[in-house]
C-alpha cells in the first residue's frame, strides 16, 4: 500500500470540501451582496447626479426668472419707459439666453420690445392679449411656457411674470442650457440631458441633437421619466444608438422638464465587475491556500496512521525488530507505543518458542541419527543376506550345473571305459592270436553301443552348457531400437510356426497397430519364445488341443503383455519356484529348468520390468509382464 | 552623391511607384483645408483664430494637423483655381469663410465635407437644404437669422447718427437684390432710405464711398462677397471719405469702420472646430444641424467715431460690447 493511501485522500477530500465549501458559499454570498450593494450604490450615485444636475438647470432657470423680475420692477414717472428700456438692455446683456423681452400692459398691448435679433420697438401697441404667456401670468408666480422650436431647430421657452399692472414676457433661447449640461461630467462617456414634458430634447452636450429637434419619448427610460416611475433609483435602458445605458432622472420642477443622466452600462459595470473580479481572485487565492492547507493537514493526520499501518504490516510479516516512531504527542503516539510494547512481547515469546523448537529439533535429530545407523546396519545386513543368498543360489546353481553335467559325463565316462575295456580285451586276444571272429563282432557291437552312448551324453552335456550360457545372456550384445510391437510379435509367432504346427494349439496375438517402443527386440523375442515353448512343453499333454493368447496394451508409460494358456495349470506349491534356475518338473525329459529363469532375468534385468504368474490347476496360467517404456533402453 | 541622396532618390522612385499613397495625409494626421473668400481673410490673424479653435480640441498643427490654406485672389477665376488646388491636396475636410467659397466647392464638385464659417443665410442662399438637417456635404455655423442682423445694424446706425437719412448697401450680385429689398423694408420704420451700390472691385468700392459721401449716407457692409475680402478697403475708405460704416463683424471695425453688429469671429471658428471634430469622428455633415449664433457683439471704433464727431451716449455704452480706441 502506498504511503498516502485512501485515508489521506479521504481526509484531504473531506477537509477540502468542508473548508473550500464554506469559503465558496461565504464568498458567493459576499460577492452577491457586494454586487447588489455596489449596484445600488452606483444607482444611487446616478440618481444623485441626476438630482444635482436637475438642480443646476433649475438654478439656471431661476436665475433668469430672478433677473427678469428685477427688470420688471415698476418704474416711476415719465422717465419710466426710457428707464424700462435701459433695464431691458441691461437684462439682455446680463442674460445672454434671453433673446427678447417685452412689456405688455394690462389690456394685452405691447408697450416695449427689446430684442437681440430684431428691431427694438417701443409703443407698438401690438395686441398680445391672446398670448398664453400673457393670460397665464400670475403675480408672484412666473409662467414657464412650453418649449418651442424656432425655425424648427432652435429650442425656446417663454417666461412671463406679472409686475403690477403690466406683464413681462421674455423669450429664452434654451441652447444656453448646453453650457450647463456640457459641463456636467457623468463618468467617462456618460452625459446629462434635459427633455421637456413631451420628450423633446432641450439640452444635450451634443447640440446637434437638440437642433435636430430630437424626440426621445420612444425610449423606455424617457417614458419612465415622463411617467415619473421612479421605483428604482436608476434603470437600464437603450439610448438612441441602441447602446445599453444606466439612466437616472430627476424632475426640474419649475418647468416640468426632466433631467436625465445616462452612462454606458459597460462603463458603469466595468468598475463593479473589476471589484467582483478582484473579490473572485481573492476567493480563488483563498481556495488554493485552503486546498494546500487541507492537503497538509490531511497528510499530518494520515501520516502517523499510515506509519502505524505500515509498522503493523511489517510486524505481521514478522519483522519484530521494528520500532514504530510516531511523534504526535497524542493518542496515536500512545498507540504506537502500545504497538512497540506488543512487538517486544511478541519478540520475547517468539524467542522462547524458538529455543523450544531448537531443543526438540536436536532431540529429533539425535533420534534420527540413531535410526539412520540402525537402518544402515539393516541395509548392510540385508546386503549381506542378499549376498549370501546369491552365494547360496550360486552354490545351488553350481550344484545344479554339476549335477546336471555329472550325469551325462558320468555315463560318457562309463561308456568310454567300457569301450576301452572291450578294446583292451580285443587287443589282448589279437596279440595272443586268439582273436576269434565272434570276439571282433562282440567288440564292434560294444564299441557301437558305447560310442552311441558317449555321443548322446556328450551332446546332452553340450546342450546343457549351451542352456546354462543362455542363463547369463550377454545383454550388451544387442542394441535397443525402435520397433512396432505388433509387427515384431507376429514375426516371432511366424518363426515359431513350424513347432506349433506339430501341436493342436491355436495362438492369438492382440495388439494395437500403432504401439512403437524403443527397447531390446532380442530380449522380447526370447521372452515370448520361451513362454510359448514353456506352455507347449508343460501346459498341454501331447496332442491336446488348446489356445494361447498374447494381449498387449499400453498402460500409461508402461506396456503390459498378458500371456495366457488354457492348459493344466501349475500346482500352487510350485508356482513360487517356477522362475528359479534349474527348477523343472521334467528333469530327464529334456527340461533344463532354465527357460522361465531366462525369461525372469530378461524381464527384470534387461528390460527393467516386472513379471508374475497366476495359475489355477485345470484352468490355465497367466504370465503378466509390465515393461516401462520410458528409460527401457537406458 | 552621398548616401542620403541615394536614399532620398530611392524613396522618391518608390513614392512614384505607389501613386495611390501620393498626396494623402500621413496616418494619424488630418489635413484640413481653409478656403477663404479672398486675400483679406486669408491673413494670419484669421487663420490664427481657426488654428486656436482647432488647438482647443486637440488638433495641433505639425503634430496631427496639416492645415492647407487656399489663396483665391478675389476673382471668380482665382476662386476656381483655389478650389482645384485645394481638391488636389485631398484634404479631409474644408473650412470656408463666407458664402462664395461654399458655392465654389459645390460648383466645381469638391468631394470633401465643407464646414462653413461667416455664411450668410445658408438656407436662403441654397447652401443647405434645411437648417436642422442640411443633407449633403455642407454644414457649419451661420452669421445670423434671416435678416434680423440688418435691423440691429440699422438700429445701431440710427442710435449713433440720429440725423442719418440714407444708407448705401454694398452689393455685387443680382442675388443681393432680395437682401437689399429686405433691408429697405426694415429701414422704413426708422425713417431711413436704403439704396444699393454695386461694388465688385476696389474702384467701384471707392465709387460707392464717394457716392455715400455725396449723399451724406452711411454704408452697410453686410459681409457677402466681394466685400468680405475687401475688409481693409472698406475700413480705410470709411476713414478717408468720413463715411460711417456699419459692418457684419468686428473685422471691419478693426480696419477702421465705425461699428459692427455680428458674431464674435473667434466664437464662429470655435463652433466650426466642433463641427470639424464631429466630422473627423465619423459624423456625416448632412446630419449636423446648422447652428444659428445666439450672441452678437456690438463693436464701435472709438477713433472713427471721434473723427466723425459722434459722441457715445450712456445707452450706447450699455449696448456696446467693445469700443476700440
Amino acid at each position: 500500500m502506498k504511503r498516502q493511501g485512501r485515508l489521506f485522500h479521504k481526509y484531504a477530500l473531506f477537509i477540502m470540501a468542508l473548508v473550500c465549501g464554506v469559503q465558496l458559499v461565504s464568498g458567493a454570498i459576499s460577492i452577491g451582496s457586494a454586487y447588489q450593494d455596489s449596484k445600488l450604490a452606483l444607482w444611487r450615485l446616478q440618481q444623485e447626479k441626476a438630482l444635482s444636475a436637475a438642480n443646476r438647470i433649475e438654478q439656471f432657470i431661476r436665475d433668469i426668472e430672478k433677473q427678469l423680475s428685477f427688470a420688471a420692477l415698476p418704474q416711476l414717472g415719465s422717465a419710466g419707459s426710457e428707464q424700462r428700456r435701459i433695464e431691458f438692455l441691461k437684462l439682455l446683456r446680463q442674460m445672454p439666453a434671453i433673446t427678447d423681452v417685452a412689456q405688455i400692459d394690462a389690456q394685452g398691448h405691447e408697450l416695449l420690445l427689446i430684442s437681440r435679433l430684431t428691431m427694438d420697438v417701443a409703443g407698438s401697441g401690438r395686441d398680445r392679449s391672446a398670448d398664453p404667456a400673457f393670460k397665464a401670468a400670475q403675480p408672484g408666480k412666473s409662467y414657464f411656457g412650453q418649449v418651442y422650436f424656432r425655425k424648427e431647430t432652435e429650442p425656446y421657452m417663454t417666461i412671463s411674470l406679472r409686475s403690477g399692472p403690466t406683464v413681462i414676457i421674455a423669450e429664452v433661447n434654451l441652447k444656453f442650457i448646453w453650457d450647463v449640461v456640457s459641463r456636467i461630467k457623468i463618468g467617462e462617456h456618460g452625459k446629462a440631458f434635459v427633455v421637456d414634458a413631451n420628450g423633446y430634447l432641450i439640452a444635450d452636450p451634443d447640440i446637434g441633437l437638440v437642433l435636430k429637434k430630437t424626440n426621445l419619448s420612444k425610449l423606455s427610460h424617457i417614458q419612465a421619466a415622463l411617467a415619473k416611475r421612479d421605483a428604482e433609483p436608476a434603470l437600464t435602458a437603450n439610448d438612441l444608438e441602441g447602446k445599453a445605458v444606466l439612466a437616472a432622472f430627476a424632475p426640474i420642477e419649475a418647468t416640468g422638464w426632466t433631467m436625465l443622466v445616462e452612462q454606458p452600462a459597460e462603463e458603469i459595470y466595468a468598475t463593479l465587475n473589476a471589484a467582483i473580479v478582484r473579490t473572485g481572485v481573492l476567493l480563488l487565492i483563498g481556495l488554493v491556500i485552503s486546498a494546500l492547507a487541507s492537503v497538509w493537514f490531511a497528510r499530518r493526520m494520515s501520516r502517523p496512521i499510515a506509519v502505524l499501518q505500515e509498522g503493523a504490516q511489517r510486524i505481521g510479516e514478522g519483522d519484530l525488530e521494528l520500532q514504530i516512531v510516531v511523534e504526535t504527542h497524542d493518542e496515536l503516539e500512545a498507540l504506537a507505543a502500545q504497538f512497540n510494547r506488543m512487538t517486544a512481547q511478541l519478540r520475547d515469546s517468539y524467542a522462547g518458542l524458538e529455543r523450544k523448537v531448537n531443543e526438540r529439533t536436536a532431540e529429533l535429530s539425535d533420534a534420527l541419527q540413531t535410526q539412520t545407523a540402525t537402518l544402515s546396519m539393516l541395509q548392510a545386513t540385508q546386503t549381506q543376506l542378499v549376498q549370501s543368498e546369491k552365494m547360496a543360489a550360486l552354490g545351488g546353481l553350481v550344484a545344479g550345473v554339476a549335477h546336471e553335467i555329472n550325469t551325462p559325463v558320468g555315463v560318457g565316462v562309463t561308456a568310454a571305459s567300457s569301450l576301452r575295456n572291450s578294446a583292451a580285451r580285443l587287443d589282448t586276444l589279437f596279440k595272443e592270436g586268439k582273436m576269434m571272429k565272434a570276439d571282433l563282432e562282440e567288440f564292434l557291437d560294444v564299441s557301437d553301443q558305447s560310442t552311441q552312448m558317449i555321443l548322446a551324453n556328450l551332446n546332452r552335456a553340450a546342450n546343457l552348457i549351451n542352456s546354462f550360457k543362455q542363463v547369463a545372456v550377454d545383454q550388451t550384445s544387442e542394441a535397443s531400437r525402435q520397433f512396432n510391437v505388433r509387427h515384431y510379435l507376429e514375426e516371432i509367432m511366424t518363426s515359431l510356426g513350424p513347432k506349433l504346427k506339430q501341436t493342436q494349439l491355436r495362438h492369438v496375438v492382440r495388439c494395437a497397430d500403432d504401439i512403437v517402443i524403443d527397447s531390446y527386440p532380442g530380449a522380447v523375442s526370447q521372452i515370448v519364445t520361451n513362454l510359448v515353448m514353456n506352455a507347449m512343453t508343460h501346459a498341454y499333454a501331447p496332442g491336446q488341443a488348446g489356445a494361447m493368447e498374447l494381449d498387449v496394451e499400453r498402460r500409461g508409460d508402461s506396456l503390459r503383455l498378458d500371456f495366457r494358456d488354457d492348459g493344466k495349470g501349475i500346482e500352487p506349491d510350485i508356482v513360487g519356484k517356477i522362475f528359479d534356475p534349474f527348477f523343472t518338473t521334467r528333469r530327464g525329459q529334456g527340461g533344463s529348468g532354465l527357460g522361465l529363469n531366462i525369461v525372469y532375468n530378461l524381464v527384470t534385468q534387461t528390460l527393467k520390468g516386472r513379471i508374475n504368474c497366476q495359475s489355477e490347476v485345470g484352468k490355465g496360467t497367466l504370465f503378466r509382464i509390465d515393461l516401462p517404456l520410458a528409460g527401457s533402453h537406458a | 552623391m552621398n548616401r542620403r541622396q541615394i536614399v532620398l532618390g530611392l524613396a522618391s522612385v518608390l513614392a512614384g511607384a505607389a501613386p495611390a499613397v501620393w498626396g494623402q495625409a500621413r496616418p494619424g494626421m488630418v489635413r484640413i483645408g481653409y478656403l477663404p473668400a479672398g486675400p483679406d481673410v486669408a491673413d494670419q490673424k484669421w487663420i490664427g483664430m481657426l488654428r486656436t479653435a482647432l488647438d482647443g480640441l486637440g488638433y495641433v498643427e505639425g503634430r496631427n494637423l496639416n492645415l492647407v490654406v487656399g489663396r483665391p485672389d478675389g476673382t471668380p477665376e482665382g476662386m476656381k483655381a483655389a478650389v482645384f488646388e485645394m481638391a488636389r491636396q485631398q484634404p479631409n475636410l474644408v473650412v470656408t469663410f463666407g458664402n462664395e467659397p461654399v458655392l465654389a466647392t459645390r460648383k466645381y464638385g469638391m468631394q470633401a465635407p465643407v464646414v462653413m464659417t461667416f455664411a450668410t443665410d445658408p438656407q436662403g442662399a441654397g447652401l443647405v437644404g434645411n437648417l436642422s438637417r442640411p443633407g449633403g456635404l455642407i454644414t457649419g455655423p451661420t452669421l445670423g437669422v434671416d435678416d434680423a442682423l440688418f435691423a440691429k445694424q440699422l438700429a445701431l446706425l440710427r442710435t449713433l447718427l440720429p440725423k442719418l437719412k440714407s444708407v448705401v448697401v454694398l452689393t455685387s450680385d443680382k442675388r443681393h437684390a432680395k437682401q437689399l429689398k429686405a433691408i429697405q423694408e426694415l429701414a422704413i420704420p426708422m425713417g431711413l432710405k436704403v439704396r444699393g451700390f454695386t461694388a465688385r472691385d476696389r474702384d467701384e468700392l471707392a465709387g460707392a464711398f464717394k457716392s455715400a459721401k455725396a449723399g451724406k449716407a452711411a454704408i452697410l457692409a453686410w459681409g457677402d462677397y466681394p466685400q468680405s475680402w475687401m475688409r481693409q478697403q472698406v475700413g480705410q475708405y470709411g476713414l478717408k471719405y468720413k463715411v460711417p460704416v456699419v459692418a457684419v463683424h468686428r473685422g471691419y471695425v478693426e480696419a477702421g469702420a465705425l461699428c459692427s453688429v455680428g458674431v464674435r469671429p473667434q466664437q464662429q471658428f470655435e463652433v466650426a472646430a466642433r463641427y470639424i471634430d464631429k466630422i473627423l469622428g465619423g459624423a456625416k455633415p448632412g446630419d449636423l444641424p446648422v447652428e444659428i449664433p445666439t450672441e452678437f457683439e456690438h463693436v464701435i471704433n472709438g477713433k472713427t467715431a471721434a473723427a466723425l464727431g459722434i459722441a457715445l451716449s450712456r445707452e450706447l455704452r450699455l449696448v456696446t460690447d467693445q469700443v476700440i480706441e
